[in-house]
């Protein structure tokens, strides 16, 4: 809902602002910044996961191949449940893509844990005389109880789908969502504005429109926007996360946006404790529920 | 002598008072009831000292209305003075009364506004008398102006600094972005106003923000002076009369905001005859009725614009997905004035107008209605108690507010639809009392009470077949003021403009606030009118000129400002869903107090003023969103608030030349600006929130050199030509200085300082020419034809920039600063201007 302002209102100026022009400026920015970049997360029913970048320049089009060991190792990663540690195990893929996962000989001998609701999870991370630490806590999830579609006459096209799940608000107050969608074997996307609060919502159990999440470099269709297809095997995932967590995505979806006339930056909040880091470790409730759209004639 | 003892003494001891009074004021509502009682009783002193001095000698008023000929408009500053003495005199009130008190005898008396023909009378004094005046306009000349002993110089012989009056008449004789004549546009070309370029309706005074300038039409408060997020003002020049703008050393009688006042005043309507005016333009059309009712008692005026550009495209809309959509705004003003009797007057003005904005996107079956704009209403009373005892008592209501509707829907099935709504009410009475008690006194003294309510937000919506609750945020509060001015002539060469203001604020419920605090989420509940918060403050006030001699002086100002209602943007301009929140338990008064220090000086018999003025400012108590802000909807903004202090500097320079075939003005002001919101003033919803880690920056509009030049030039009788040119320095901007990647495959921006880089400075130059085919006519319809060029040679000044991230590939990521210019080409406009 937040952006539903922004969206529109540029839309808005556009119909005005007929006469207004685009340039692309040519600006001196000063020197990047070397921050170290941590996404981590752990999801209920499944073990923690890690992977390190450092920042880019903010100049023009810049390849990860240029940037000296883009992908950061060499850490020693720790995650800790409230009873159990795990200490993760550096991989290498096609010898540039580093992450940190569980081991193979914890998977093996059975040394390992898995997210649980309702539990807290530090993150702690040694490297080069630096630590990084973070905690999250993967929250209670109330089940997504139904999901169904119907479609939509688009221009030449009546087989576009929209999704809706219902979503079940817990009665207290400080709930917060992510979700993702999944289209048949493609890889699961989050929403283009993916997460919320229960502020409105509070305590409700109400229908909703689910919007299909979308590789963000792909051509933006605004006729096909959000739709999905006769045929997809659709996979709705809503993620109870945490405040930090929530504030984590909710700024970077801001961020990502560049700032505007109308909505001017936004400075992503990390959650993570140490000197020059940003990113995020967050825990997941899962909930998925899906369905398969079958288009009919008569509809 | 004995007045200027007795003077000596008031002042000493009001002097005394207010240091006193300041100690005293730490914002506590007892000790704020206290230091009233104690203005008060210095009210009386004062009204009592000043009927001491009257008793001793035999001394008559002459007193009276100040109107326009043609018309009968009253006029609004303009000059009485006597021809022996022209230091001697006064300045009618804002209903065009003016009060003399001398000893009685015969004097010659001259009368002068500028713009219109001095006139000088003989008048015997030796009983109490009434003496209207009605001025008649120059008219246009192709004759250079001979000026003789017209009291034009109150840039030097006024003890104000910073006030800017301008009419009308001279506004419309510039050039104007597609032809709309507009006064907000016009005073940004005034040194020490900035404006930030097009599409911005908010004027920057002296570093301060447009959220810190008070904007009364007819007394009541416009909360929101743009249409179209500020393209256009919202004050249609055909209804009004007169603008007043205070940048600094503003009079008591004003208060509330601590940047600056804006006062306009709408017409009253032709008292003589029935006339119609009206233009139509590329954009939009007005019309304006006026006339008498029962002449001379009463008279009225209506005056209307709407624009229809899009009602224009709306064929070549209607084939697409888009069917249905459009924009337009439109403004309403009326008033009506009834003269009871020589002692009683009533007027009642009000203003209406709306933004309207339909979004239809049919194939989707989404829809959007946005409208939203001012209203306001004013009845004002008049009446004079005795010849030299003037009240005005006004009640008010203002409202601005925003509406958001819009929806899904699917045949009859209605599966998403959502009601948002904000804004401001205000309902408010105040009273003021002029008093002129001798020729160098001009008491005023009064008291404002206004009652707000604030909507911050209000969200309904309805999701298939379940309804939310509405989420409603208002806020209540009470805001009073009472003040005391006195304008005195200390000795010949010193003249003093003394005030002091006493402002209460208090937030009542009803009002929930949830508690965010250390981690609790408990609902925290205030009943009806109980108090939530209150604060208190004296404001102080002084403009002191020392005359050099008959054609300089130098001025000195100090004022201090209070404001307890807060407006936070977190866009680049102003926006229509901007909303304003009260001091509250989290959100303390903003302070703020201006020295300034000028030189002035007239040459060429008043013909050229120019003036030098030096200001600094220190606010405290700024509010700005925290640097991780991201509007959500239910939430209570004020929990994202930081708050810091800042300082503005500068220097304004201007040179105007009043009179003759070409005249205008031109103005070069040095502004800085700085800010520090360091955590020091916590937001207990939410402490630790600062900006920029505690470091200084510079506003978004801080553009240290300033130039502005309006020039105008009657060729002959038929023609007039109209330039204007304006620069201002490279506009800052945060700039990137990284980025990085995560699972979503965007790009995240890491950015620098908080507007630490600059880029491209503004400038443009635009032309008009105003062709009268029948300049002799006076009778019949009367037409004007406009032409105008904004922006002629086509500069693409900068509205934003913003930074557009990607991940072209899976092994890249692309930042690219991308710039909007709103108005990139020369826009021509005619608009034809009738009159009958």
């Amino acid at each position: 809902m937040k952006n539903i302002f922004i969206l529109y209102f540029i839309a808005f100026i556009s119909i005005i602002g007929f006469i207004a022009c685009e340039e692309e400026l040519d600006l001196d920015l000063p020197d990047t910044t070397n921050q170290l970049v941590v996404e981590g997360w752990i999801s209920e029913g499944d073990v923690p996961f890690v992977y390190m970048t450092k920042t880019l320049p903010a100049i023009g089009e810049i390849r990860f191949s240029e940037i000296d060991s883009f992908f950061v190792g060499g850490a020693e990663i720790t995650v800790k449940s409230e009873d159990q540690t795990m200490v993760l195990q550096e991989y290498v893929l096609d010898s540039t893509v580093i992450f940190y996962t569980v081991s193979q000989a914890d998977l093996f001998s059975g040394n390992f844990f898995v997210g649980e609701a309702g539990k807290y999870y530090d993150l702690e991370i040694n490297m080069d005389e630096r630590e990084i630490t973070g905690r999250t806590k993967i929250p209670n999830s109330l089940p997504l109880d139904s999901i169904w579609y119907d479609f939509r006459q688009v221009g030449d096209t009546d087989s576009l789908a929209r999704i809706f799940v219902r979503i079940n608000d817990a009665d207290t107050l400080g709930n917060f969502y992510r979700f993702f969608t999944q289209r048949n074997d493609e890889p699961e996307f989050p929403g283009s504005n993916s997460v919320f609060d229960d502020i409105l919502i509070n305590g409700k159990s109400f229908p909703s429109f689910v919007e299909r999440g979308q590789n963000p470099n792909d051509e933006f269709d605004f006729e096909t926007f959000g739709y999905f297809f006769a045929g997809d095997t659709v996979n709705v995932r809503m993620s109870a996360i945490d405040e930090a967590h929530y504030n984590y995505w909710n700024t970077y979806e801001a961020n990502a946006q560049g700032g505007g006339p109308f909505s001017g930056i936004t400075v992503v909040d990390s959650n993570l404790e140490g000197e020059e880091v940003i990113g995020v470790w967050g825990g997941y409730g899962m909930q998925t529920i899906s369905t398969r759209i079958i288009y009919t004639d008569e509809d | 002598m004995i007045n200027n003892t007795l003077n000596l003494w008031f002042s000493v001891l009001f002097f005394n008072q207010i240091s006193d009074l300041c100690t005293l004021a730490n914002f506590n509502t007892i000790t704020m009831h206290i230091n009233l009682r104690k203005i008060q009783f210095l009210l009386l002193i004062l009204v009592a000292l000043s009927s001491i001095s009257l008793v001793a000698q035999q001394k008559y008023t002459v007193s009276g209305y100040l109107t326009d000929e043609s018309s009968g408009e009253t006029l609004i500053g303009a000059y009485v003075y006597l021809s022996s003495d022209n230091s001697i005199g006064t300045v009618s009130n804002l209903y065009g009364f003016y009060s003399m008190t001398l000893d009685a005898g015969t004097y010659t008396i001259n009368v002068s506004y500028v713009g219109y023909k001095s006139m000088s009378y003989e008048i015997d004094l030796s009983e109490n008398l009434e003496f209207n005046v009605e001025l008649s306009l120059e008219g246009i000349t192709t004759e250079e102006i001979v000026v003789t002993d017209t009291r034009t110089d109150e840039n030097v012989n006024d003890a104000k600094m910073g006030t800017v009056q301008m009419s009308v008449e001279k506004i419309k004789a510039l050039p104007a972005f597609m032809g709309e004549v507009d006064i907000l546009k016009t005073l940004q070309l005034l040194p020490g106003v900035q404006s930030v370029g097009e599409g911005n309706g908010g004027f920057y005074v002296r570093g301060g923000g447009p959220n810190q300038n008070l904007i009364l039409l007819d007394d009541a408060t416009v909360y929101n002076g743009g249409h179209l997020f500020g393209f256009f003002s919202v004050f249609n020049a055909d209804a009004i009369k007169n603008t007043t703008l205070y940048k600094g050393g503003m009079p008591a009688e004003y208060g509330g905001r601590i940047s600056s006042v804006l006062d306009i005043s709408m017409k009253e309507g032709n008292k003589k005859k029935f006339q119609v005016d009206g233009g139509i333009g590329l954009i939009s059309s007005r019309l304006t009725l006026q006339g008498p009712i029962l002449k001379g008692k009463t008279s009225f005026l209506v005056s209307g614009r709407r624009t229809y550009i899009l009602d224009l495209m709306q064929p070549y809309i209607d084939k697409t997905d888009l069917k249905g959509t459009n924009y337009y705004f439109y403004d309403l003003n009326a008033k009506i004035n009834h003269t009871f009797s020589k002692k009683d007057r009533l007027y009642l003005s009000g203003y209406f107008g709306r933004d309207v904005f339909s979004f239809k996107s049919n194939d989707r079956g989404f829809n959007l209605e946005i409208p939203w704009g001012n209203a306001t209403t004013s009845l004002r009373w008049n009446h004079l108690f005795t010849d030299k005892l003037f009240m005005n008592t006004t009640l008010l209501f203002n409202d601005y507010n925003f509406e958001f509707t819009g929806g899904q829907n699917e045949g009859e099935q209605n599966e998403f639809s959502f009601n948002l709504y904000s804004g401001i009410r205000d309902f408010s009475l105040k009273s003021d009392i002029d008093f002129y008690p001798t020729p160098k006194h001009k008491f005023k003294f009064g008291a404002h009470y206004t009652y707000h309510i604030f909507t911050p937000s209000i969200t309904n919506f309805t999701s298939g077949d379940t309804d939310f609750e509405p989420v409603e945020s208002k806020r209540y509060a009470h805001e009073a003021a009472i003040y005391l001015q006195d304008n005195f002539d200390l000795t010949d060469k010193i003249k003093v403009e003394m005030g002091l203001r006493g402002s209460f604020f208090q937030q009542v419920g009803p009002y929930d606030r949830i508690d965010k605090s250390e981690g609790s989420l408990d609902t925290i509940r205030y009943e009806n009118l109980e108090p939530v918060k209150s604060y208190g403050g004296l404001e102080p006030r002084i403009n002191v000129r020392y005359k050099l001699d008959n054609s300089s002086s130098i001025k000195a100002s100090v004022a201090k400002t209070n404001q307890y209602v807060h407006l936070v943007s977190s866009s680049a301009s102003t926006l229509p869903t901007d909303v304003w929140v009260p001091s509250s338990d989290i959100v303390r008064p903003q302070t703020g107090i201006q020295y300034a220090i000028g030189y002035f000086k007239n040459f060429k018999e008043n013909n050229y003023e120019g003036s030098v003025e030096l200001f600094y400012r220190d606010i405290n108590n700024i509010a700005d969103y925290a640097d991780d802000y991201v509007p959500e909807l239910g939430e209570n903004i004020e929990d994202n608030f930081a708050f810091g202090y800042g300082k503005a500097y500068g220097a304004e320079f201007f040179l105007k030349k009043n009179f003759g075939k070409f005249n205008g003005w031109l103005g070069y002001t040095y502004t800085k600006t700085e800010n520090i919101f360091d955590g020091s003033l916590e937001n207990v919803a939410n402490p630790d929130l600062t900006i920029d880690n505690g470091e200084a920056f510079v506003t978004n509009y801080d553009r240290p050199h300033d130039v502005s030049v309006a020039l105008n030039y009657q060729l002959n009788e038929k023609w007039q030509f109209g330039g204007i040119f304006v620069y201002a320095s490279d506009k800052p901007y945060t700039p990137a200085i990284g980025t990085f990647t995560n699972s979503t495959g965007s790009p995240g921006i890491i950015y620098g300082k908080r507007n630490s880089a600059r880029i491209r400075d503004y400038h443009r130059l635009d032309f008009s020419a105003t062709f009268t085919p029948k300049p002799n006519k006076t009778k019949g319809l009367i037409s004007t034809f406009n032409f105008s060029a904004f922006n002629v040679y086509a500069r693409k000044n900068l509205f934003f920039i913003f930074f557009d991230t990607e991940q072209p590939t899976d092994e890249s990521v692309k930042i690219t600063p991308i710039g909007i210019s709103l108005v990139p080409t020369i826009i021509p406009s005619v608009t034809w201007n009738f009159k009958f």
